[in-house]
């Protein structure tokens, strides 16, 4: 038998366009497998020339999904070009719009894309697959994930005037304080989505058995994982500084300020996908594989903070491990994200101060680079700036999360086609577990390559002298 | 009401402009109005509350300008189980496979969702304005602006007609 080649084209249920190829041996065997990020954007480039007090609201630009995380990293590295502190109340308001955007984004990714494989079947058919699907199959848990995506979108329709590209978060804070009604509306629908929120745990936790198979070959591997975290070992989103574990819990860098992210992440380009694969400097390329997001904020921090998502913790480590190793936890730990985003925005929302009408420092430029970093809901954020002395960009640089997990999500789609796959008589939901992997990732390529273009992937199947032998695409 | 489209890509923001300015005609009348970039599953939470649902959108399958209406039904829904992990029985053309993200979602997706989620079944229309143009740029053609007017009254003259013998919803 000759060698041969899978394609699945497009990816579906991801953010952003990409494809799989997936590579045969000559006796069937997968041989080696690619995530192809296809699309181009280019946000590095066309930034440059533009003040720099434009850069928030044009970075949030390159994503519909997380603008606002986009938006928090690009004011940060703003703040420190003008040399400003932001006021605390400003500061503070800026992580409620960042968490809102993490609550409905999981939600997204949880409900709208993931739970058609999880409660349907992988090998369910593809047309019903969807959340039309799980909206007849179980109505509960889908108006349960419209509700909780809702409650972060109304969140920030209220702080950043629109859903979507709010132009609300700016050099030196945010351009105008919390009203109380708004306040009050917000805090109004927390028990609801509180409640939501633990009974989708719930739900998650009783059918986890279930999903035993997937969760040993979903990217099951030992790697490098990093989060920001506060002092003390607490997870943050908003600030922190980095800090990154192995899969046995040795740290490897901690305390690591942002600025000198160059330090530690070195970026490289395949000439099979426009997404820059990161790794970790110390341990080189490509052996400095490490995950963001999701699941490694829970193994980097000690604790989340909050009590009800730190008991869900417990038992997640309980379950798992004390650092997890399988993509297919990402799930998991997306939803104790959840809890844990809620009750902040709660605790926030609740403090007498954050009304306080100073939310916003003013400043001309005073230094020529900058760095801003967030939690994104797909893992650390990094942008960094540098200007000339009046303000104009000269200079851009763009860490998204998809690229620190690249080396990992192809590693996850090679250890996923290896398991499912045997020769080219290859069924449809064998492909979809190979594409469910990248899921669990839940990548942004928007957000990642930069892409002027539409979003979808492709699985390729090929032979041995790259003949196309099958290819997928819906 | 809910406007669809996109401000930054030519006469598809003909919607959010009639959107806009029936948000004042409409104020204070118990009517709401969205305006969204396109439609997503949580607006059925919206439109299982409505009596009517006023879909406003542009069109690509009309003639440059001109205004049309029509009433719109929720997609039916496959007559095979869904999640038992068998092959489904439906013919291939009756398939249509859902990306609530793929900026496919339309007017009969988003009723079936309302249906199936909250068990509402609101009486809608689609008014649609035929477009010229959809590549990026603020631009609104000059027949599609020209047609705006119309769009309107064409939505109010829907309301009038759609709400006369629409009984209130129990959601």
């Amino acid at each position: 038998m000759a060698d041969k080649t899978i394609v699945i084209e497009p990816v579906t249920r991801i953010e952003g366009h990409a494809k799989i190829t997936i590579q045969l041996d000559e006796s069937g065997e997968v041989a080696d497998a690619h995530f192809h990020v296809t699309q181009f954007r280019g946000f590095e480039r066309i930034s440059q020339g533009r003040m720099v007090h434009e850069m928030p609201s044009l970075m949030a630009r390159i994503c519909g999904i997380c603008p606002v995380s986009h938006m928090v990293a690009s004011a940060k590295a703003c703040d420190e070009i003008l040399g400003v502190t932001v006021p605390p109340t400003g500061v503070r308001l800026r992580r409620v719009l960042n968490l809102a955007q993490i609550v409905q984004s999981h939600a997204l990714s949880f409900f709208y894309l993931s739970s058609p494989d999880l409660l349907l079947g992988f090998d369910s058919d593809p047309a019903l697959r969807n959340l039309v699907g799980v909206a007849r199959q179980t109505p509960d848990l889908a108006r349960d994930g419209v509700a909780l995506r809702r409650f972060g979108q109304r969140i920030i329709e209220r702080l950043g005037g629109k859903r979507i590209h709010p132009a609300w978060v700016v050099p030196g804070g945010v351009s105008r304080p919390l009203e109380a009604s708004e306040r009050d509306s917000i805090l109004a629908e927390i028990p609801d989505a509180r409640e939501r929120a633990h009974r989708t745990l719930e739900w998650f936790k009783k059918n986890v058995a279930q999903w035993t198979e997937e969760a040993a070959h979903f990217g099951d591997f030992p790697s490098l994982y990093m989060g920001l975290v506060h002092e003390g070992g607490n997870a943050a989103y908003s600030d922190g500084l980095l800090r990154v574990v192995d899969s046995s819990g040795w740290v490897m860098a901690d305390g690591v300020d942002p600025r000198a992210y160059g330090d530690y992440l070195g970026e490289t380009v395949e000439p099979w996908s426009y997404l820059k694969s990161t790794y970790f400097k110390p341990l080189g390329y490509p052996a400095g594989i490490y995950r963001v997001g999701p699941l490694a904020r829970l193994n980097v921090a000690e604790r989340l903070g909050t009590p009800a998502a730190d008991a869900e913790l417990a038992e997640y480590r309980e379950r798992l491990g004390r650092y997890p190793s399988s993509s297919f936890h990402y799930h998991y730990a997306r939803l104790i994200e959840i809890v844990h985003c809620i009750d902040v925005i709660d605790h926030i929302l609740s403090r007498p101060d954050v009304l306080d009408p100073h939310v916003r420092a003013r400043a001309e430029v005073n230094r020529r680079e900058g760095v801003g970093v967030s939690e994104a809901p797909r893992g650390v954020l990094i942008h960094h700036y540098k200007v000339d002395d009046d303000g104009l960009v000269e200079w851009v640089n763009l860490v998204i999360a998809t690229g620190h997990n690249n080396l990992a999500m192809n590693r996850s789609v090679l250890e996923t086609a290896r398991h499912y796959i045997k020769g080219d008589h290859v069924k449809e939901g064998m492909l979809n577990r190979v594409e469910a992997v990248i899921r669990c990732y839940d990548p942004c390529l928007s957000c990642s390559t930069h892409a002027v273009g539409q979003m979808p992937l492709q699985v390729d199947i090929r032979d041995a002298e790259g003949s196309l032998l099958r290819q997928v695409s819906r | 009401m809910v406007a669809c489209g996109n401000t930054l890509r030519g006469d598809d923001a003909v919607g959010p402009e009639v959107g806009e300015l029936l948000a004042v005609r409409l104020a204070g009348t118990g009517a709401s109005v969205i305006v969204s970039d396109q439609l997503l599953p949580e607006l059925a939470d919206d439109a299982s509350r409505a009596r009517l649902v006023v879909f406003v959108d542009a069109a690509t399958d009309r003639p440059v300008g001109s205004v049309g209406v029509r009433p719109v039904a929720p997609r039916r829904a496959p007559d095979d189980a869904v999640g038992d992990g068998r092959a489904a029985v439906v013919p291939p053309r009756a398939k249509r496979s859902l990306d609530p993200f793929s900026h496919g979602m339309g007017p009969e997706d988003l009723l079936a969702l309302t249906r199936d989620l909250y068990s509402a079944t609101p009486q809608a229309v689609l008014v649609s304005v035929g477009a010229e143009s959809f590549e990026p740029g603020a631009e609104l053609s000059g027949a599609v602006r020209e047609a705006i007017p119309q769009a309107v009254l064409t939505v109010l003259h829907a309301i009038v007609e759609g709400t006369r013998s629409v009984p209130t919803p129990h959601a």
